[in-house]
């Protein structure tokens, strides 16, 4: 059995359509757009790299397993990208009191209990001011 | 797939008297250095995990010497770090996240799938070589002087500050983990390609569906783990400041990046535990397992939510709180595969013909120990009590519980269920019964007491506290020596069964699956001939318990 | 040596035939390219958060890179994707000796690339923009921008450092090839290892087509 393969015409055109992205890409990096620069350039990288695997890894000509992985691969990928990003994006949306500098005393409007009869018996560095 | 419609023979009709086993076709070490047959695979990591097994164990019987009294008087406070980092890092790398799948899932994947053997025998066997290097890397560090970061690493103390053999510690787990990445990615082409005949997806075992999950988490997990600690060792050794907070970096990030796949980890070694459960739990009450389908599809779920709710180790680390709160959703939520599989568990127990044999002792215990454990779970999931037992002994229970009274005990039970088709030999059933009681008590002794403490203050990680703590901390060591001399039991007896067991058959527990269609031991191409799947997973009679389900092998 | 006698003689003995096998290391090697996705993943992570926060040292710092030799290393690693493409066809289509001549061409690009990105190593050493090992930062802009420009300059070396040995390994693996295919080992339809390898090829390929722009073109535009 052999699976269904691009013709050479086929990957001459993608070879091309890479080396236009690649110009391109540095073209654009030479013009001040702002923030856009970052946005085209990672939208040209994308479509290169989706033509790679389309066409160079044959994805496109390949069982749906194959293309599971490939999206499993992506979206496990933004998953990581995604939820590491919201923390860094969200520090300081909700406001947070500050940690004590002196961890050795609870705080004055501690309800007394259980924790603050016992003293640690063992002395705490306290935290430096950030 | 295969379209080969009708049964292959494979082997040759096997020989009069003793008959070729897996374990017989020869006794060189060579052979078994060199072999590819997942059979001695899982023997030879056998081997490996029990040995780091008792040397992790042996590093918890010393912390739990010293604290049985409040001061420090057994061993200085760096040995102390050393002792609970190194027993973390043998446990949960060298133990846990093999044990079941690298043992129980080589050794009866392809056997249960009706395959010859899985996908890549070789790189199979690569894997084990790469799990020995890790684990001598790690013996290195414990001989030279150990390290004492705590197993989770947090920079910048491992990067910058600690002294101890953070490299080669890393360097080794990093190497460990290549193993759990090719066995994963082993059994995922395994269980997509090499499935007998006839043999669909939702006719598979449980024990197949978990391992299916738990391999995913090793393919998509563990990439992340090894470049964080190649970073972490890039940034001791060449001066590279990637986490370093004088330039900037942000030692969070280590943290994000760490508990990605460290957080999923856990999953990796619970989801095998209960795949365990399902076939015992299953050959014990000689019902099939309730809500099949239900249970197939929360393993994949819990392979999926534990990439989600990594976050839930870091609500006091300097996360946004917003974070924090996407992150205590997705965990409470996560309970609810894991809720599904204990009720649908318990259901199948339900007007099923239950036997107590060691396993079941094992599998029974699970149920009420992980269910303990989960519901403590949900309590550290919820950001107000976590802020208050973060760091605290509670998390020690919470965790221990699963991995000791879920996984361990899991992993017990299924070497008791499996152990006759592995060597051919019965274990001694009142001794298995014994120590499966005293592991049991043992653990609760330990562990139980640790909830308390930690509600009440007393820090993880401290090799000195306060006097109020001391009781409970001398029952928990007392539980732990329990716990300690309980598990001498099971190895004892069964390295003796290997030579005075009784013979086992190819089926001495009369159950449901074609591992069990083979010989005990099995010969060394699993099957003469290929089997053709035409019955359900689990096709106990729930009416006629005496009835050995018919599996036909023509 | 028709075919169907070359594939017969293939096949592993787990296999059940050749299909499965091909199916089998087919997939094997996506979910092994899905693991170094991951892997490279956790580095775009933290270029990520870092880039996010500190635009002007990143932006100062790329600046140093010399976007030429990384065009034209951009443009070889394509055309060396394109000869592995290449190569792989001629393996399917049972022309061995084509194959290996494409394996030899997309080990020579490949190594043109190395040859390149050693020298721009060798180069910021000189220039002092190498900050490893304790060796100095050749530094003169605003006190701030002096650790995130050194957290730049690790993630440079790491990234591309990492993509290095990625394709050190290939081009290791891509000469066991050579004398095989030279002799006619993949005439007849024996194209299998040749597709793999060449999917790992193509994947390293992908990672540096996304390492290209972030770390040398941060903002040219100044």
């Amino acid at each position: 059995m052999t699976t269904a393969q691009p013709t050479l015409r086929t990957y001459i055109v993608v070879y091309l359509l890479l080396l236009l992205g690649l110009a391109v890409t540095v073209g654009v990096a030479f013009v001040p757009l702002g923030r856009m620069n970052l946005a085209v350039a990672l939208a040209i990288a994308f479509a290169k790299a989706t033509l790679v695997v389309l066409f160079f890894m044959h994805v496109l000509y390949s069982p749906r397993l194959t293309w599971i992985a490939v999206f499993a691969g992506l979206v496990w990928l933004a998953i990581l990208l995604s939820l590491v990003g919201v923390d860094y994006a969200t520090r300081g949306w909700i406001p947070v009191a500050p940690a004590p500098t002196d961890m050795r005393e609870p705080p004055a409007d501690t309800p007394s209990g259980v924790r603050s009869q016992k003293t640690l018996t063992f002395h705490l560095a306290p935290i430096p001011d950030s | 797939m295969s379209t080969v419609a009708e049964p292959k023979p494979i082997s040759a009709a096997l020989p009069e008297g003793q008959p070729r086993n897996y374990l017989n076709t020869s006794y060189t070490v060579k052979s078994w250095l060199f072999t590819v047959d997942h059979k001695r695979i899982a023997i030879l990591y056998l081997l490996g995990v029990t040995l780091f097994f008792f040397l992790g164990g042996a590093a918890a019987v010393l912390f739990r010497l010293e604290l049985m009294t409040p001061q420090a008087d057994l061993v200085e406070s760096e040995t102390y770090n050393k002792l609970f980092t190194l027993h973390g890092i043998i446990m949960i790398f060298f133990f846990l996240v093999p044990s079941i799948p690298a043992v129980l899932g080589n050794f009866l994947l392809p056997l249960m799938i009706g395959a010859r053997d899985l996908a890549f025998p070789r790189l199979n066997l690569l894997s084990w070589y790469l799990f020995m290097i890790g684990g001598v890397f790690t013996l290195y560090v414990t001989v030279a002087g150990g390290v004492d970061t705590g197993w989770t690493f947090y920079t910048p103390y491992s990067s910058t500050y600690s002294n101890t053999y953070v490299m080669a510690t890393a360097v080794g787990i990093f190497i460990t983990g290549f193993s759990s990445i090719l066995t994963g990615l082993n059994f995922i082409v395994t269980t997509h390609k090499m499935r007998a005949p006839g043999l669909t997806w939702f006719r598979l075992p449980l024990f197949v569906w978990a391992h299916y999950a738990t391999s995913l988490i090793f393919v998509l997990g563990t990439p992340v783990l090894a470049i964080t600690l190649l970073l972490v060792a890039l940034e001791r050794g060449l001066g590279i400041g990637i986490f370093d907070p004088k330039l900037g970096g942000d030692p969070i990030l280590f943290q994000h990046l760490f508990w990605f796949y460290s957080h999923p980890a856990v999953y990796i070694m619970v989801l095998p535990a209960m795949g365990v459960q399902s076939e015992i739990i299953a050959a014990f009450s000689r019902n099939r397992i309730f809500g099949y389908r239900f249970v197939a599809y929360a393993s994949l779920a819990i392979a999926v939510l534990g990439f989600l709710v990594w976050g839930h180790h870091m609500f006091v680390s300097g996360q946004s709180l917003y974070a924090g709160m996407i992150f205590s959703i997705l965990s409470l939520l996560i309970a609810i595969p894991s809720a599904i599989k204990v009720f649908n568990w318990t259901a199948t127990l339900h007007r099923g013909s239950i036997t107590f044999q060691t396993p079941m002792l094992y599998a029974l215990g699970f149920i009420g120990l992980f269910t303990v454990g989960g519901l403590t779970g949900l309590f550290l999931s919820a950001m107000g009590i976590d802020v208050h037992v973060h760091d605290t002994y509670f998390v020690v229970a919470h965790f221990h519980y699963i991995m000791v009274g879920s996984a361990v005990m899991a992993y017990l039970g299924g070497i008791h269920y499996w152990w006759p088709k592995m060597t051919g030999r019965m274990y001694p059933e009142g001794w298995g019964r014994f120590s499966a009681v005293l592991v049991f008590v043992g653990f609760n002794l330990t562990f139980f007491p640790q909830f308390i403490l930690g509600y009440l203050g007393m820090p993880r990680r401290y090799h000195v506290y306060d006097d109020g703590f001391q009781v409970l901390n001398v029952m928990s060591s007392a539980g732990a020596s329990i716990l300690g001399i309980a598990y001498l039991f099971p190895f004892t007896y069964l390295l003796w069964s290997l030579k005075y067991g009784k013979r086992a058959s190819a089926n001495p527990w009369n159950a449901v699956g074609l591992e069990w269609t083979t010989p005990s031991p099995p010969p060394k191409h699993n099957f003469a001939q290929t089997p053709i799947v035409t019955w359900e997973a689990y096709e106990y009679p729930c009416s006629n318990p005496d009835e050995v389900p018919s599996v036909d092998n023509e | 040596m028709n075919v169907a006698e070359a594939k017969r003689m293939n096949v592993a003995h787990h296999f059940d035939d050749w299909e499965q096998q091909y199916e089998s290391c087919v997939l094997g090697m996506w979910v092994f390219i899905v693991t170094e996705v991951m892997f490279f993943g956790g580095v775009f992570a933290i270029y990520m958060v870092y880039r996010v926060n500190y635009p002007d040292a990143f932006a100062q710092a790329s600046r140093q890179l010399d976007e030429t030799l990384g065009t034209f290393n951009t443009f070889a690693l394509l055309s060396s994707s394109l000869t592995m493409a290449l190569a792989v066809r001629a393996a399917h289509l049972g022309r061995s000796r084509q194959a290996g001549l494409l394996i030899v061409l997309t080990m020579i690009l490949g190594t043109l690339f190395l040859g390149v990105k050693f020298y721009e190593y060798h180069h910021k050493y000189e220039q002092g923009l190498m900050p490893l090992l304790g060796l100095p930062l050749n530094f003169n802009g605003p006190a701030e921008e002096l650790g995130p420009t050194r957290l730049f300059y690790g993630l440079y070396f790491v990234m591309t450092g990492i993509h290095a040995v990625h394709m050190i390994l290939g081009i290791a693996i891509l000469a066991l090839f050579i004398s095989p295919a030279l002799r006619g080992r993949y005439d007849g339809g024996n194209f299998l290892s040749v597709e793999i390898v060449g999917l790992y090829w193509h994947f390293v390929d992908l990672v540096w087509i996304f390492l290209f722009p972030l770390l040398y073109l941060v903002d040219r535009s100044h």
